[in-house]
């Protein structure tokens, strides 16, 4: 009874059958965080999921904009839900990780910890 | 500094569709033979350039186009329907602070775009809207009475 109601409880985090697209990613390091840029068009704040499991942080974007409804006479996008798996390093604070999504572009600032920021250490005499 | 501070651990685009990113790099390359030195004469720029997805649909009274546009914005966005062709031109700009130094990977287009499609039907130019919300433009445009479906009346006579 108990290995059933994990497995259904399990099922929905899992959508075996479901294929989704990467979206283009930009990476960028700066002095104190590593922020990552990601296309996904379609999706705002409610369809988006930031998910951090050890050092496997995925995000998974559902689109919220309606597709429009008639006879498709032609169609180029992927209509499909995005998803994408980083591994993060150590070094970043995780718990300390933001999101932002506008106009279909989600931000992911990804801050160093402390240890591993840039710093001036001072001379002393 | 290590270069493998966050590094992709699955390249999903590539695990589903094979096929999908082949076709486009097949798409890429007849064009460079179509227009043997038009695309490099630009200087690289034939390498960066950005054709949106776009849909086009049609229902009783509206044929609606939509395009990816994610981080475009309103002001950089020009929509116009000529000779029964819908062209939609702009420009998605680089983020302020984005430099190229410490950018390590960059995947992402920036810089302009234009798409072209010819309409299957006659649609009343001056009743087209177009709507940008969440990197979706949706342009609506009415078909013209003659090219709506009608409904004839049988008469008795």
């Amino acid at each position: 009874m108990n290995t059933l109601t994990k497995e259904t409880t399990q099922s929905p985090e899992r959508p075996v059958e479901q294929r989704f697209i990467a979206p283009p990613v930009d990476i960028r390091e700066e002095p104190e965080a590593f922020i990552l840029v990601a296309d996904m068009p379609g999706v705002d704040k409610r369809g988006i999921t930031v998910r951090l499991d050890g050092t496997d942080l995925t995000v998974t974007g559902e689109r919220t904009v309606d597709y429009p409804a008639g006879e498709e006479l032609h169609r180029e996008s992927a209509r499909r839900s995005y998803r994408r798996t980083f591994e993060i390093a150590p070094e970043i604070d995780s718990a300390r990780i933001s999101a932002r999504v506008a106009d279909g572009v989600l931000t992911l600032v990804l801050p160093k910890a402390e240890a591993v920021k840039p710093r001036t250490i001072a001379v002393t005499d | 500094m290590n270069m493998k501070l966050m590094r992709i651990h699955k390249p999903e685009f590539w695990a589903t569709s094979p096929m999908g990113a082949l076709s486009s790099l097949q798409q890429e390359i007849n064009r460079l033979f179509d227009v043997p030195f038009g695309g490099l004469a630009r200087g690289g720029e034939f390498f960066h350039d950005w054709a949106p997805a776009l849909d086009l649909v049609e229902d009783n009274d509206n044929l609606v186009a939509q395009l990816e546009l994610p981080g475009v914005h309103k002001k950089d966005v020009e929509v116009s329907v000529h000779d029964g062709v819908l062209s939609v031109s702009g420009e998605r700009k680089q983020e302020s602070e984005t430099k190229d130094e410490g950018c390590f990977r960059r995947e992402r287009f920036h810089g302009r775009f234009n798409r072209a499609v010819t309409l299957p039907k006659p649609v009343k130019t001056d009743a087209i809207k177009a709507s940008l919300k969440d990197g979706i433009l949706t342009v609506t445009m009415p078909k013209t009475e003659e090219a709506r479906p009608r409904q004839i009346e049988v008469n008795q006579d």
